[in-house]
């Protein structure tokens, strides 16, 4: 099954599958994300959730299928090169680099927005003075808009676990997403640190960032999600609004009856 | 009174030591000393700001070393059969750069491998590498003289107005020679890590697949930091062959990499200061422990600091006074965009 | 033919001892993660412990070696309790700087206590080799593989049949579940070290009495021993001893065919070809580097 979309799709996931030696880690996926929308995948544990999130930003080549991005073959790609088209994810574990500052943070998640390589930095050419106070600047916007701007000269391996995921989406935004993937953003957090993450995610949408997540906290998901794709057992079971996939039968059983209605609480 | 004006404080008093050290011995020292370094700031670009646990740095060295050696030599070697390969003694500047460039090719080689094998297997490849090079040097007698060692190396010499062309011979204007390109290595280094290749090197060693989801490209920066690295120890290596003038085998031998391992790890690995400090305090340690303890005992004292240094201050001595100064500091310089904030990478 | 035959057989004994210095290796490797810079320096000490017991001393040869061996896992078992235990946890390059600095100390502490002159272990076998055909063979050296295959089949037989053995293949595979099933870790990684060492040890004392003793012995003899681990797979002990008789046989037929003065080059040109090629080793699963 795949969502019914009326605008073009940015992501296309065309038939993916995933086998390791013998296990099945997704039997065939298909889906598809629209431009601008804010759109869920969502699945029990072990679904393969995160391997479709591997696959999507090039750490794992899929036995079969394709992954398409405006017409762009992504399939093949290294996640160097994914990412320079403008597809940045998050890692579940958080991943920051813990040995820097939190600016420094930010700082090298620009490193697409600049082109000072090793001869232009040796010998500190002119137009890379006026390369580093931009890349400064865009990084104090950034500290700024995801709320961290007091903690910039902390160092990352301080901050609270909560700072420490809004630092990961702050280092994915600094990579000038078009298409953000967000491997659990919300795992570990208390409900009004939840909260406030979703209102980041909304305002990165506003920014005209098409966002997909993926997310086992229902309140979060039928809270912001435009679109609701849902995996079980590598396949692609529902898609839909999050109205419509929450009363699905299919989707009720695969979540064991209880535990949609009783997530969203 | 900053860290920088206190820096050129202290490179100028060592600039004006020749006038008044009379002792040759000590000049000697601090010559070596400050060659060792110049490695020492090369690996530490790798091992603690890339991250990379290379530790057959030392075959950067004794590459730059030789190849300057034969370079400024000459050198006819038979190929078996046909024409034997002659090379005409070159000038030796010319020799310095070769070297430098050989290492910086090495370097290289080894950074496209580095890439494809990680972790525990590069340390064991990098020191194989060393042991190899060491055996060529040992074993290609007809190109490199094997133990016989290459001897009566030219020296290095200098444009001075008024005189023309001098050789280097007096331990004085060596000494110079090595702070200068000291100096200037270390200008570069602190260049490239405040830059955004720094910030690309850190994040490989902070945390790769991180740097790979937001573009950075780990091979390729791999290879800017090896053969970065690579070249500035060829260049010590260069430096230490026309000041010393004989070169053999042994200055491919594993201790040597210990060594400069031993300087950047106690000086504190990821600072631009600590294989300055790990460098002055190893390169003194020796003559400071000559008289008291013999060779071997003077080993074994190294290999419990360094253990003790692992066990205590972890990241080394440089980090741990930055600490305790920056717990008195009180105030904050407020950041605004003109002025970029960087730190250097400081490691975790 | 015969020259052939003859590495063959220089090769097949060298191999036994090999393969014991690997598989000390890869199981420190396999189980603890550390990369063991004292590996080369217990080896060395087993031969001095020979050297000194046997030599010095006068003790019997046979007894000598036991005592070699026994002296080596106890050094093992120091030095892991000492070192390895508190640095549980931290990152590879700390444990490896450690590593380091103990295997340095150790070879100056050699140099200090025995000089750098080189010394012979006295033994009881006869100087004149063993002729087998077309091959002859010293017969120190066929008392080498005697008990370098007694040692190995010895060692299977603990890995796989005793209850020790499954308790540290557990805990290399996965040191959580182990430590729920009631496996002690902290004494497996001791045991674990301490029986690496030892091994190490006896192919010092070993080959000690065939080769000379010196302080620096242990240098090369430690990058073989890594390069065997890498051409069997990190903590494949099945690789370890299959990649200790390869290391043998590219040796002897290197020197004998190609060039006797890069006989020690061979291995790591061969490990630098083989990681180039295949970076998780020859036989080892597919595993995560680094």
């Amino acid at each position: 099954m795949s969502a019914v979309l009326a605008e073009p799709a940015a992501l296309e996931v065309r038939e993916v599958a995933v086998h390791f030696s013998g296990l099945i880690a997704i039997a065939s996926m298909s889906f598809q994300v629209p431009e601008g929308a804010i759109v869920s995948l969502i699945g029990p544990n072990g679904a393969g959730k995160t391997t479709a999130f591997n696959v999507i930003t090039g750490f794992l080549k899929p036995t079969a299928g394709k992954v398409l991005y405006h017409g762009a073959d992504l399939t093949r790609l290294s996640p160097s090169r994914i990412a320079a088209l403008g597809v940045v994810r998050t890692f579940q574990r958080t991943s920051i680099f813990g040995g820097c500052t939190v600016f420094d943070n930010v700082l090298t998640g620009l490193h697409q927005r600049g082109r000072a390589e090793t001869w232009a930095s040796l010998l500190r050419l002119p137009w890379v003075r006026g390369e580093e106070d931009r890349l400064a600047q865009e990084a104090n916007e950034i500290l700024a808009f995801i709320g961290l701007e007091h903690r910039a000269d902390e160092m990352a391996g301080n901050l609270a676990y909560g700072e420490q995921r809004l630092l990961g989406i702050a280092i994915a935004l600094a990579a000038a997403p078009k298409l953000l993937l967000l491997d659990e953003p919300a795992a570990g957090l208390n409900p009004s640190e939840t909260e406030a993450f979703m209102a980041v995610v909304k305002r990165i949408r506003d920014r005209g960032v098409t966002v997909l997540l993926v997310e086992h906290d229902m309140k979060m998901v039928m809270g912001i999600s435009d679109l609701v794709v849902v995996l079980n057992h590598g396949r692609i079971i529902a898609g839909g609004p999050p109205e419509t996939v929450r009363n699905d039968p299919e989707v009720v059983r695969a979540y064991l009856g209880q535990g949609v209605k009783r997530a969203e609480g | 009174m900053t860290a920088r004006t206190l820096a050129w404080l202290f490179v100028l008093f060592m600039a004006t030591l020749p006038l008044w050290m009379n002792d040759q011995y000590i000049l000697y020292v601090l010559t070596s000393t400050g060659i060792f370094i110049i490695a020492a700031m090369s690996l530490n670009l790798l091992l603690g700001y890339t991250g990379q646990l290379s530790l057959g740095h030392v075959a950067f060295f004794g590459i730059g070393a030789y190849t300057s050696a034969l370079l400024s030599l000459g050198f006819d070697l038979e190929l078996g059969g046909g024409e034997p390969l002659v090379l005409e003694p070159q000038p030796v500047w010319l020799a310095f750069l070769g070297g430098i460039l050989m290492a910086a090719l090495f370097g290289w080689l080894i950074g496209r491998l580095a890439f494809r094998v990680r972790g525990a297997y590069f340390v064991i490849v990098s020191v194989s590498f060393a042991q190899v090079m060491r055996m060529v040097a040992l074993n290609w007698v007809d190109l490199t003289e094997g133990p016989m060692a290459l001897n009566n190396i030219p020296p290095l010499t200098v444009w001075w107005p008024g005189e023309g062309v001098l050789p280097l011979y007096r331990k004085e204007y060596y000494f110079l020679l090595v702070l200068a390109v000291a100096v200037v290595s270390f200008l570069l280094i602190q260049r490239l890590v405040r830059s955004r290749v720094g910030r690309a090197l850190v994040a490989l060693r902070e945390n790769e697949s991180l740097a790979r989801s937001v573009g950075i490209n780990i091979t390729r920066y791999l290879v800017v930091a090896t053969v970065l690295s690579a070249g500035m120890a060829g260049a010590a290596g260069a430096l230490y062959t026309h000041y010393i003038r004989i070169v053999d085998p042994d200055v491919f031998m594993f201790i040597y990499t210990v060594t400069m391992v031993i300087m950047v790890v106690t000086g504190g690995k990821g600072t631009l200061a600590g294989p300055i400090v790990g460098g002055l305090l190893f390169g003194f340690l020796p003559e400071v422990l000559r008289d008291v303890a013999r060779p071997e005992m003077q080993w074994i004292i190294y290999g419990l600091v360094m253990i003790a240094i692992v066990f205590f201050l972890p990241q080394g001595i440089v980090p741990a006074v930055a600490k305790l100064f920056a717990s008195k500091r009180s105030s904050r310089d407020g950041r605004t965009p003109a002025t970029p904030r960087v730190s250097e990478g400081a490691s975790s | 033919m015969p020259e052939f035959l003859q590495h063959l057989a220089n090769a097949v004994i060298l191999g036994g001892t090999y393969a014991l210095l690997g598989i000390g290796l890869t199981l420190i490797f396999g189980i603890m993660r550390v990369v063991n810079f004292t590996h080369g320096e217990l080896y060395t000490f087993g031969a001095y412990m020979a050297f000194m017991l046997a030599g010095m001393f006068g003790l019997n040869f046979f007894l000598s070696l036991l005592l070699a061996a026994t002296l080596g896992v106890a050094l093992g078992a120091l030095i892991e309790f000492v070192l390895l235990r508190p640095l549980k946890g931290a990152d590879i390059d700390t444990t490896m700087l450690v590593m380091i600095g103990a295997g340095i100390a150790m070879q100056a502490g050699e140099q200090l206590m025995w000089g750098g002159v080189a010394k012979s272990v006295p033994n009881p076998f006869p100087t004149d080799p063993v002729v087998l055909g077309p091959v002859s063979v010293g017969p120190i050296r066929l008392f080498v593989l005697a008990v370098a295959v007694v040692l190995l089949l010895v060692f299977y037989l603990l890995i796989n049949r005793t209850k020790l053995g499954v308790a540290m293949r557990a805990t290399f595979q996965d040191p959580d579940t182990a430590a729920l099933m009631g496996v002690n870790n902290g004494l497996m990684y001791t045991l674990t070290f301490a029986i690496g060492s030892g091994l190490a040890a006896v192919a010092g004392a070993l080959l000690g009495p065939i080769f000379v003793v010196t302080p620096t012995m242990g240098d090369l003899v430690a990058l073989k021993a890594f390069a065997i681990v890498i051409l069997g797979g990190l903590g494949n002990i099945p690789g370890a001893t299959i990649g200790g008789f390869v290391l043998a046989l590219v040796e002897e037929f290197g020197a004998g065919y190609v060039s006797s003065g890069y006989r020690d080059a061979m291995g790591f040109l061969l490990i630098i070809a083989v990681l180039a090629v295949r970076p998780q080793g020859l036989f080892a699963a597919k595993e995560r580097i680094g």
